[in-house]
């Protein structure tokens, strides 16, 4: 109650002097978070060009599974207008697809290194952009959230810590960002806005519900890294465990804002999604999401602790 | 709006160093916080559109895809709910049989890579793509087409036969059944697609689909979410 009667003077104070709006987007803070996230959605980024690799030309090559025609109409490009631009539509040979995965592996992989920051992470949101929609049909859960983290990354001065460019450079790196800070907080609010999505719709079936999910998540022998099925006789811990995980997220969403309760939902958080990760198999997708939760520690407390790591 | 400068560093950016910078001018407040507002209202209109959208979701979602299809913030149907437990949602893989294999029960799976990596989810999502579109003959059979074309002409096979295969979840009053209890026994899959695959001597590749394969009724099960 304590926690909530603070949170609400510190709400009201800030509404009675109507500052709340440029205080909540424009305010300035530190930028070692988007540097970091930077480093780690680039790496996650090239891993994800690097995976494209060996099957490039039987995806998109000419006589591949996915000719250009085939996508066409499964996307809906015969009886419509649609916008997914890419590249690779330019050419089905294997000399200039490789060429074009090159500059992806680039891109990316300047990004992650932090060389020319702002321009690697707009090109490597193309890159991105441009795999995804040369085939839709066969891209998962993790896209989505590769984009839009990459998306908002192009707003924030990326490059001023933990870069190649930061390490070149002779400007102050303590200096605030207003730029970080409202990055941030589109990151923030399109994770809060996922998690509702997802845990609303999980409970649009009775699997949720019923605690049966997570059962259900364990069953799938083709998919799953870990099989839990040998708790068969213990009923309560797999209704827990769904229950836990619709509850996280509904708290991701919601609580989330509630500064004092963050660090324990960030780990809890963090312990839903690498059991996630484990029972589904979608080892990127639950280790994005980890990674995008991190958008919600205070970025100066994230300094002093990347301060800490560094001196040790 | 308050347009007024944020002239200190949130709470959150703490006393603890950098030094501050001023915010943005008062006209690129206003510029920011009307893209906000337009960026947020898309996106929650089509990531609300994601499961069971009304004609409204979708109307609102087309009128909004030159902005959220091009850069992905259209969820597409991707089932974020990661399970409901229905026929639907199911493992699907697609398989091939080759020369030497074709009248035995040999049958390999097309997909590649680690369990872990998504260069594997790959194939089981196209795989669904195409237990998707199964009542669709021209679809399936262009779709049929062009995996047997990327096997015969990027991995040098002799693809004779493919197919696509739901496995089934096994509910969980089975498994403790040492009979049926096998979550790889033969009556957990169905064959949703199954082609004959013919080469010409161009190289060009046609497939035949076949119209009753050996499917396998889904077994009704007590327990489990048939929807």
């Amino acid at each position: 109650m304590n926690v909530l009667a603070r949170q609400r003077q510190s709400w009201d104070t800030q509404f009675d002097r109507g500052a709340a709006w440029p205080e909540f987007w424009f305010a300035p803070v530190d930028p070692t978070l988007v540097c970091f996230l930077r480093a780690v959605v680039g790496g996650i980024a090239f891993l994800f060009v690097v995976s494209h690799t060996a099957d490039l030309t039987r995806w998109f090559g000419r006589d591949g599974m996915l000719p250009i025609s085939l996508v066409q109409q499964l996307v809906g490009a015969d009886s419509g207008i649609v916008y997914r631009p890419s590249y690779f539509y330019l050419s089905q040979d294997s000399p200039i697809l490789c060429v074009l995965h090159l500059f992806g592996l680039a891109a990316t992989l300047a990004m992650a290194i932090g060389w020319k920051s702002r321009w690697s992470t707009i090109a490597s949101l193309a890159v991105v952009l441009s795999y995804i929609h040369r085939a839709p049909m066969i891209t998962g859960q993790m896209e989505p959230v590769l984009c839009f983290a990459l998306f908002y990354l192009c707003f924030a001065p990326t490059g001023k810590r933990i870069s190649v460019d930061a390490w070149r450079s002779k400007e102050d790196p303590t200096e605030s960002s207003w730029t970080a800070n409202f990055a941030l907080r589109l990151l923030q609010i399109h994770v809060a806005a996922l998690y509702l999505l997802m845990a609303t719709t999980q409970l649009a079936s009775t699997a949720w519900w019923q605690g049966d999910a997570v059962w259900w998540l364990s069953t799938y022998t083709e998919s799953r890294l870990l099989d839990l099925t040998g708790m068969l006789h213990r009923p309560f811990v797999f209704s827990f465990f769904t229950h836990l995980v619709v509850g996280v997220e509904f708290a991701m969403a919601i609580v989330i804002w509630l500064r004092p309760v963050r660090p324990f939902l960030l780990l809890l958080s963090t312990f839903v999604w690498m059991l996630l990760g484990l029972l589904t198999g979608l080892a990127g997708f639950a280790l994005l999401m980890v990674v995008v939760n991190l958008a919600f520690v205070p970025p100066s407390v994230f300094r002093v602790m990347w301060q800490g790591a560094s001196d040790q | 709006m308050n347009s007024r400068n944020p002239k200190t560093a949130d709470d959150e950016a703490a006393s603890t160093g950098p030094s501050a910078s001023t915010g943005p001018s008062a006209s690129t407040q206003t510029a920011l916080t009307l893209f906000v507002v337009i960026h947020f209202f898309c996106v929650v209109t089509v990531m609300s559109s994601n499961y069971s959208p009304s004609p409204l979701q979708q109307r609102l979602t087309k009128v909004f895809a030159v902005y959220t299809q091009t850069f992905n913030f259209d969820l597409n149907y991707t089932p974020y709910h990661l399970t409901h437990a229905t026929d639907q949602d199911v493992d699907h893989a697609l398989q091939y049989a080759t020369e030497s294999e074709a009248d035995g029960q040999t049958w390999r799976d097309v997909s590649k890579g680690w369990r872990v990596g998504e260069r594997r989810k790959r194939y089981q999502r196209l795989a669904s793509v195409i237990s998707y579109f199964r009542e669709d003959n021209a679809l399936s059979s262009r779709i049929g087409q062009s995996v047997a074309s990327g096997l015969a002409n990027h991995d040098d096979t002799d693809v004779t036969k493919i197919r696509c295969r739901k496995h089934f979840l096994l509910p969980w009053d089975r498994y403790g059944d040492r009979e049926r209890g096998d979550p790889h026994a033969e009556e957990y899959f169905q064959t949703v697609y199954s082609a004959n695959v013919l080469v010409s001597d161009q190289g060009k590749v046609d497939v035949v689909k076949i119209e009753a394969p050996k499917d396998v009724a889904r077994p009704k099960l007590k327990g489990s979410n048939s929807q």
